[in-house]
């Protein structure tokens, strides 16, 4: 699994001895997700890398869950940890879900519940293999994260890594559903 | 993640983990996916009484996300309480083999780093791919602290099965 957080990063001048290797490694492990040659986690570390464009993290699953919203959070976490981050936009490839994870993802969005009007966002996403059906089957679930129209014009909660996080979630188990059995590359951009 | 005790008063004995050879008239063996549960071959820590601790850490072996495409694990070390600023981290990839070998593959990836794997402070083992096959992988990690004796066993990661071979 991969994201690549893109737009504007300006490094903390302290910020010297860790990078987003190191900083995704420990955040991982602090939260449970990383698996570190024992039982438990959700991924294995692979690599990570940074830049004044923003940084990018490559892990390898170790079950058959896909957390991306615990992903991209964590993401989140180290490019706040690096600098100041201005968030344009976020590229995901994405495994498709080995089971039903609806349940989890209806479970998920009730963090984003009495969201906060102001931070709601205009999203374009861009799913690539793209089923046409799976906009009217994600419209048919009632959550608080995302709201569709079409993928270019998806009302989001807030524009943050948690959200999109969530919202990669919903699209990998959508095309799952129809079909779709290879990674899924995702692309999200503020409107 | 392996943690490690610095034997006190002990001089260094070190032990290269060699490549496992087949008999000349056997079968030959080929790369292939390895069993998921295939365990790595740790050894045993044996010695004295502690005199610090620190610990052995790595990542799954990987595609690399920079071409080209190669097999790809980092190594690095976390001090406990040791004296000691600076340790050599070697990695060395291993890929699995039809006879259920594991054998050493390209030259150990070795660097001199402070302690916590942070920028610039981890070793990276390398193989570019030959072809994109199912193969199976691993990496032996060591970390020999500067200055002072410690025990030669090695962490060797989880087995990964990925689209390369070598």
């Amino acid at each position: 699994m991969v994201a690549a957080l893109r737009g504007s990063l300006e490094r903390h001048p302290r910020a010297a001895s860790a990078d987003a290797f190191s900083l995704f490694v420990s955040r991982s492990s602090a939260m449970g997700w990383l698996s570190s040659h024992g039982p438990g986690g959700c991924w294995g570390m692979n690599d990570a890398g940074s830049d004044s464009t923003g940084a990018w993290f490559q892990v390898s699953l170790t079950g058959e869950s896909v957390p991306v919203q615990a992903f991209l959070a964590c993401a989140g976490d180290v490019v706040a940890r690096l600098g100041r981050f201005r968030l344009d936009s976020v590229e995901l490839t994405v495994p498709m879900p080995g089971a039903d994870s609806m349940m989890g993802l209806l479970q998920d969005a009730g963090w984003f519940a009495d969201r906060d009007p102001r931070l709601v966002a205009g999203v374009r996403v861009a799913v690539d293999p793209f089923v046409p059906g799976i906009v009217g089957w994600m419209r048919e679930f009632r959550q608080d994260v995302a709201s569709f129209s079409s993928l270019d014009e998806v009302v989001l909660a807030e524009w943050s890594p948690a959200a999109l996080g969530w919202l990669a979630a919903f699209l990998a188990e959508a095309s799952a559903r129809h079909g779709v059995t290879t990674p899924l590359t995702i692309t999200a951009s503020r409107a | 993640m392996r943690f490690q005790r610095i034997l006190a008063g002990t001089a260094v004995v070190g032990f290269a983990l060699g490549a496992l050879q087949a008999p000349a008239n056997a079968e030959v063996a080929v790369p292939a996916p390895a069993p998921v549960e295939t365990e790595g071959d740790q050894s045993a820590v044996v010695g004295p009484e502690a005199v610090c601790i620190f610990y052995t850490n790595g990542d799954y072996v990987h595609v690399s996300s920079t071409p080209p495409a190669s097999a790809s694990g980092h190594g690095w070390w976390t001090n406990g309480n040791c004296d000691a600023t600076l340790a050599v981290v070697t990695v060395q990839l291993q890929q699995y083999y039809s006879d259920g070998k594991w054998r050493n593959i390209g030259s150990a990836g070795k660097a001199t780093v402070r302690s916590g794997g942070g920028a610039g402070n981890r070793a990276t083992g390398r193989v570019t791919c030959s072809n994109r096959e199912v193969t199976g992988w691993r990496s032996v990690i060591d970390v020999d602290l500067v200055g002072l004796a410690d025990d030669p066993s090695k962490l060797t990661t989880a087995t990964r099965n990925i689209t390369c071979r070598r």
